[in-house]
This record gives C-alpha cells, sequence and structure tokens, in this order.
C-alpha cells in the first residue's frame, strides 16, 4: 500500500514537472503575431521589384554607362540641373532626367512604328498605319521636351514660394537685437523654416560653418537666382562689414521689394476674377433670354405644340 | 383664415415631437448615431496615418456638418438643422411640381436641401471677419509685451483687458486653465486656443509660442513678424473685395429674374406657360437653363472665396 503510494506522488511532480517543461518551451518559442511583426519590420524601406521598376533600372544604367560617359560631357549644365533637381525637390537623378529626354522618347517612337506596321497588315488601309505612325512621332517628339518644361516649371514654381516666404526671415533679421549675429538668426529661423527657403538656408547654414559667412552669402545669391535676393545679399554683406543699425533702412527698402513682387503676383490673379464673374453674369441673362423667347418662338410655329404633346 | 390653415402641421409637429421625447434627449442620439465620427479609435487613425489613406466621404462630409453645427456663433442644433434642410428640400420639389416638371423638382429639392448650410456658413462667415481684423490688434499688443516679458501667458494676462469680445473668452480660457492646471498644461491650452480662434496666422503664431516657451527664445523675432504678414493679407483681401462687390450685386440680381420671368410669362399669355409647362420642349428647356443656374452658382462660390498668401 505504502510503495503505491509513494509511487503515485512521484508520478504526479513527474507529470507536474513535464508540463512545466511544455509550458517553459512554448514561452520561450516566439508567438505567431510576434513573429509576424518581425516579418513585417524586416520589410519595411523593402519594395517588391515590378516590371515598371526594372524598365527605370535599365534606362538609367544605359543612360550613365552610354549617354554621359560619350555624349553629355558638359560639366556646368550637369552641375546647374543637379542643382535645379535638388532644389525642387524632385526624386529623380540626373541619369534619370537623361533617360527620361533620349531614352524614353525613342522606346515609344519604336512601339508605335511597331505597331503602325501590324495595324496595317492587319487591316490592309495604308492611311490607318500612316496616322498611328504620325501620332508616334508627334507623341515622342513631345516627350523629347517635357523633362525640361516640367523642370522649368517647378523652379519658378519653387521661386514664387521663396519670394513668398522671404519678407518674413527679413523682418526675424531685423527684429532681432543687434548682439545677435546673421548666422545665428538663420541658425533660429531654420526651426521654424517653411518649404519656400529650407533647403537653401540649409545649405547656407553648412556652407557658413565650412567657408565663412561672406562666400557662404555669395554662393546663396548664385544658388538662388532672383534679382531681389542678390539685393538682400549684397546689404546683409555690406552690413558684415559696418555696423547693424545701418543696414536696417536697406533691409527695409529690399523686404518693400519683395512685397512689391507678392502683390504682383496675387494681382494677376486679382485681375481674372472679375472678368469671370461678368462673364458668368452675361450668360445668365442670356439664359433667362432663352427661356422668355423659346416659348413664343414655339408658339409662332402653328401645330409643333400638337406634335410634341 | 389662410395664416390659420399654415400654423396647423407645425403645432402637429411640435405635438409629436414631444410625445417622442425630449429635444435635448433627440439631439444627444442623434449627436450618438448620425454625426459621431470616430476620432477615439486610435488604431485606426494610425493606420491611416502611416498608410497615407485619405478619410473616407462620409467621415469628411460629418466631419464638415459639426464644424458648421457646433459652431457657437448661431442657435442651431442638430434637430433644428434637420428640419429645416427636410422643409428646404420638400419646397424645392413642391417648387418644381408646381411647374410640372420632374427634373426641375429633382434639382430644386437638391438646391433647397443645401440652403440652411449656406445660410449657416454664411453666418459664421460675417461674425469671423469681424473677429478676424480684431485678431490682428490682439496680436500685435501680445507680441509687444512678449518681447520685454519671459513668460508668454503673463503677457497674455497683461494685455487680457484690451481684448474685445468674441476673442476675449478664448483668452480668458486660455488664462484661466493654465491658472488652475498649471505650467504643465501650456502645450494642451494654447493649441485648444488656436484651435477655437480657427485662423492661419494665429495657429502660426501659437506654434511659435509653445517653440519659443520650451527653450528657443530665438524664435520671438520671428513672432513679431507674424502679425505684419497678416495686416498685408487683410488689406489684399478687402482691395478685392471691393472690386468684387459689385458683380455679386449682379448675380443676386440674376437670379432674383428667374421667378420674376416666369410670373411675366404667366401674365401675358396663358398659352406661352402651358408650353412652358406642358410640352416636352418647354420642360426641356427649364430644366436646362436650371442645370445653368446651378453651374453658375458652383463657379460662383469658388471665385468668391479669399485669396490665399500662405507660405
Amino acid at each position: 500500500m505504502g510503495k503505491t503510494i509513494v509511487l503515485f506522488v512521484l508520478l504526479l511532480i513527474n507529470i507536474y514537472f513535464l508540463f512545466k517543461g511544455i509550458y517553459n518551451l512554448f514561452r520561450l518559442l516566439p508567438s505567431v503575431r510576434s513573429m509576424r511583426k518581425v516579418i513585417g519590420i524586416k520589410k519595411i524601406g523593402k519594395k517588391d521589384k515590378d516590371l515598371y521598376d526594372l524598365f527605370t533600372e535599365w534606362a538609367e544604367g544605359l543612360s550613365k554607362n552610354i549617354l554621359i560617359k560619350y555624349f553629355y560631357k558638359n560639366t556646368s549644365a550637369r552641375e546647374q540641373t543637379e542643382l535645379a533637381l535638388r532644389r525642387t525637390g524632385s526624386k529623380d537623378t540626373y541619369e534619370m532626367y537623361i533617360a527620361k529626354t533620349i531614352i524614353y522618347p525613342i522606346i515609344s517612337l519604336v512601339i508605335t512604328f511597331v505597331l503602325g506596321v501590324f495595324i496595317e497588315d492587319i487591316t490592309e488601309i495604308a492611311i490607318l498605319g500612316y496616322v498611328v505612325k504620325s501620332t508616334g512621332l508627334i507623341i515622342s517628339f513631345l516627350l523629347f521636351f517635357s523633362p525640361k518644361t516640367t523642370l522649368n516649371k517647378s523652379l519658378s514654381k519653387k521661386d514664387d514660394r521663396v519670394i513668398l516666404e522671404m519678407p518674413r526671415f527679413i523682418r526675424t533679421y531685423r527684429y532681432s537685437p543687434n548682439a545677435k549675429s546673421f548666422s545665428q538668426v538663420v541658425d533660429d529661423y531654420l526651426k521654424t523654416a517653411k518649404e519656400g527657403l529650407l533647403y537653401d538656408l540649409t545649405v547656407l547654414k553648412a556652407d557658413i560653418e565650412l567657408v565663412g559667412e561672406e562666400k557662404a552669402l555669395q554662393n546663396f545669391s548664385n544658388r538662388v537666382s532672383i534679382p531681389e535676393v542678390r539685393e538682400f545679399v549684397t546689404v546683409i554683406l555690406t552690413s558684415l562689414r559696418g555696423k547693424k543699425e545701418e543696414a536696417d533702412m536697406n533691409l527695409y527698402f529690399v523686404e518693400n521689394k519683395f512685397q512689391d513682387r507678392i502683390d504682383r503676383m496675387s494681382d494677376e490673379e486679382m485681375k481674372k476674377r472679375p472678368e469671370v464673374l461678368s462673364a458668368l453674369n452675361n450668360v445668365l441673362l442670356l439664359s433667362m433670354g432663352v427661356l422668355l423667347i423659346g416659348p413664343m418662338a414655339i408658339h409662332s410655329i402653328t401645330g409643333i405644340t400638337q406634335i410634341f404633346k | 383664415m389662410l395664416f390659420k390653415d399654415w400654423k396647423i402641421p407645425i403645432k402637429k409637429a411640435s405635438k409629436r415631437i414631444r410625445m417622442v421625447g425630449d429635444i435635448a434627449q433627440i439631439e444627444k442620439s442623434l449627436e450618438e448615431k448620425v454625426f459621431k465620427v470616430d476620432i477615439t479609435n486610435r488604431k485606426k487613425s494610425q493606420i491611416n496615418y502611416i498608410t497615407g489613406k485619405k478619410i473616407s466621404i462620409s467621415d469628411r462630409l460629418r466631419n464638415r456638418l459639426n464644424n458648421v453645427i457646433l459652431n457657437k456663433n448661431h442657435a442651431w442644433g442638430y434637430l433644428s438643422f434637420l428640419i429645416m434642410t427636410f422643409i428646404g428640400m420638400w419646397l424645392g420639389f413642391g417648387l418644381g411640381k408646381f411647374l410640372n416638371n420632374y427634373g426641375v423638382s429633382v434639382i430644386l429639392g437638391v438646391v433647397g436641401s443645401t440652403l440652411p448650410y449656406m445660410y449657416l456658413t454664411f453666418k459664421i462667415r460675417a461674425v469671423d471677419r469681424d473677429k478676424d481684423k480684431k485678431l490682428l490688434m490682439v496680436m500685435g499688443n501680445i507680441v509687444a509685451t512678449y518681447m520685454t516679458r519671459d513668460s508668454f501667458p503673463l503677457s497674455v494676462e497683461e494685455v487680457l483687458p484690451t481684448i474685445p469680445e468674441p476673442l476675449y473668452r478664448h483668452f480668458k480660457l486660455f488664462i484661466d486653465e493654465i491658472k488652475h492646471f498649471g505650467a504643465d498644461n501650456l502645450m494642451d491650452a494654447s493649441l485648444r486656443l488656436a484651435n477655437a480662434v480657427n485662423n492661419y496666422y494665429f495657429y502660426e503664431f501659437m506654434q511659435l509660442a509653445i517653440q519659443s516657451e520650451y527653450g528657443e527664445s530665438g524664435l520671438k523675432y520671428t513672432m513679431k513678424s507674424i502679425p505684419t504678414d497678416y495686416e498685408r493679407y487683410l488689406e489684399k483681401n478687402e482691395k478685392y473685395s471691393r472690386i468684387i462687390s459689385d458683380c455679386n450685386i449682379e448675380f443676386i440680381m440674376r437670379i432674383l429674374l428667374f421667378p420674376i420671368v416666369i410670373g411675366f410669362i404667366r401674365v401675358i399669355s396663358s398659352d406661352y406657360y402651358n408650353i412652358l409647362t406642358n410640352t416636352i420642349i418647354g420642360k426641356i428647356l427649364l430644366f436646362g437653363v436650371m442645370i445653368v443656374y446651378v453651374v453658375a452658382t458652383i463657379i460662383f462660390r469658388k471665385y468668391n472665396k479669399d485669396i490665399k498668401l500662405e507660405l
């Protein structure tokens, strides 16, 4: 009897430890949920490549290895376009820009030419093939110019934003105490800078640390090709040599010049509106006239009321 | 006699409302069941933020209606807004039916249902214009005192007696919150103040104030430049509104012309009126003119908005 009780107790203890061991095993293994999370975290930043991505990679490589190596050797032009691409915040590299100007039109031309021949063969109408080919030619012609025009448009938009934000920056400099240096003002302003001046001022700040204030300001005026900005830089440069109070009046004038530019920009939009509204009023008046004269005209044609009843 | 008949349905409706329950209870149930926007669902909003998903159309509509209805510049509630929209819809539909034209009645029903919303936005805008003009002075005063003081709330408290009425209560609430709940509450209180005043320039102003209170004292001088920006903006829009007001009066005259022309047709000859209301050509004519009017109103509203000079 005693033997069986001892054995039974031992069995119970054994079973207890067995279950505890199993529990520990499962506790140490990561759960399905956390495994999924780890997999998800690993996937962040990776992107599944589709056919278009492979194509863009191929085009970029082609433009890098052949076009830029043998045809686009002008380094100053390359610097200018790269600066423009960076300032407008576009994701394209210079290689991609060149690929879009040369390779994309050629590919579209080839595709439309093949399509034209194919259509001509199937339908046996020569004109249809010519139409497709000629439209392909026009499209490729437009594609050749599109990267440059889009870049120029976004540059002019960027310039507008710079002009809109510049007065606030100048005022911040004017209102700050005289003991504060220009680089400190730039540092402080960057904490609240908006889309317009953010890029140019960060580059200016880095330049000031590297090559000093004067050279950095000259680079700034070269980078942002707006005449008012150039004027602002000359005023700041003269104030750096002398005293800050002497430059205050000049700064005020430069700020007013920016404001005039903004006024002109908004006036262009303003002039449009009354014209549109008066045209709208004319349309309404004419539609009233149609409502008034319409029934009379219908009434004058005898019998027409019987037909449409 | 006629007026007595007119009042009977309203009395009946009010009796029915009393039978259903208290008006406050109805408002509460409407708020919970129809107009509720689920802001508290943190996980959903986080997912939307990360994936860059836009808010759904129904939620956006609810948000907009809530912004208009819960505004404190008028005494309307959810129930009165709904009743007025239904009345507007019914009136528009009835007018179309009076002209014996189902297409026109559908258009007029839609237009009539949007009338209360338009009325409320118009009313809120009129109060906001007044508030915006006063805001310029308030911002200037606060900055001028803040230049010589260390703390933003103290400078607001100093200016508080000079702040005029539609703005006074918001600023008083801001000061009271900081007094009773301590300086730790500063960020929440200032954001609440910025949201209550609901102005782009003031929002920027308050953000700069928060940053400068938490250590970046150099931003005081950028704060000082915001009232000047705002003054420019107000000047520009005032100049523009004077030019545009003549066109607006003309537009209202054109809209009033519509019922006058139809009445005129009815007066000169019943034949003409018959053609307009009972033949297919006349119906199509009326429908086309109605669509032209609706499109013109949409364009009119678009070109009457303020010019934006935001950075």
